[in-house]
């Protein structure tokens, strides 16, 4: 499949200037079967599921106040390679009334 | 914080990839997928990268493994001046993927001083992640009171039962959930 589309990129880029156009559609349907070769998942379309069930306002404080917001580094600019936040979304799921199945080794946890 | 990391993406020049883990997509969401989903939103914002092209063109008739997606990731990544990775609710991902995912991404981090990670995920991972990744910073966080009444309120507007609510249950339900929600 992939030599055939650097094959068919080959020949229609080698007519002429006419058919530009040609040359970016192969190219474009190339990109477009690598982002599909990359992964199913589709992490955009989730995130507008979940933005549309947010509310405005709700959360601000926890970026305001937290080190994502303290004036000096700022969430754009944060110095430690990674960040942990404990049980984000377990109350929005207790809330909105979406119950995921918790993990044993938790459940023993809280007992 | 994913849509305030985009907010600043452009002035800033970050660039930022997110993902959501979930129990109910044990099967699609492999490590090598989950780190394919990355790395696509990250070729969405510069182009697909030559080397993601060739790795293509030589394995497409297979599926994508881990180690070619890492290397493809860390090839992107250097190409950017910032990126920032974020991965809500960690603990739903299976143990396995999730150990894969992290030693990845221990890799990356350790090749790249500019990439930030951000997971989100109930506690008991926290150590998981301590394990694998160094520098990590825990920030505890819990809703306010009034994110949680100003979420209940507008739950309750949107009741496509209105007729099934009186004012001692809306009272309970404003109530008790924010009790609840205090002890989780």
């Amino acid at each position: 499949m992939a030599e055939n589309s650097s094959q068919s990129l080959n020949i229609v880029g080698n007519i002429n200037s006419f058919n530009v156009v040609n040359v970016n559609t192969v190219i474009s349907d190339e990109e477009d079967k690598i982002r599909e070769w990359l992964s199913p998942l589709k992490p955009h379309q989730r995130h507008q599921g979940v933005r549309a069930d947010r509310l405005d306002g709700v959360g601000d404080l926890f970026l305001e106040t937290s080190e994502f917001g303290n004036g000096v580094t700022g969430i754009a600019n944060l110095l430690s390679e990674c960040y942990f936040v404990p049980g984000a979304q377990v109350w929005e799921r207790h809330i909105c009334g979406k119950n995921t199945p918790r993990p044993e080794k938790e459940k023993k946890a809280c007992h | 914080m994913i849509d305030s990391l985009s907010d600043e993406a452009g002035e800033n020049d970050l660039a930022v990839a997110w993902l959501y883990c979930d129990f109910l997509a044990h099967q699609e969401q492999s490590a090598p997928a989950m780190l394919g989903a990355i790395l696509k939103q990250l070729v969405n914002m510069r182009g697909i990268p030559e080397n993601v092209r060739q790795t293509f063109r030589k394995f497409s008739d297979r599926g994508v493994r881990l180690p070619d997606i890492v290397r493809m990731l860390k090839t992107t990544i250097s190409l950017l001046p910032r990126v920032y990775i974020c991965i809500d609710a960690l603990d739903e991902s299976t143990p396995k993927s999730r150990q894969e995912l992290l030693m990845s991404l221990r890799d990356i981090v350790r090749e790249s001083s500019s990439t930030r990670v951000l997971f989100t995920g109930r506690s008991h991972v926290e150590e998981e992640v301590k394990r694998s990744l160094t520098n990590v910073v825990t920030i505890p966080v819990s809703p306010t009171e009034a994110d949680i009444r100003v979420y209940l309120d507008a739950r309750l507007d949107r009741d496509t039962e209105p007729h099934a609510m009186d004012d001692d249950l809306r009272r309970d339900i404003t109530r008790i959930i924010p009790e609840m929600i205090s002890e989780v």
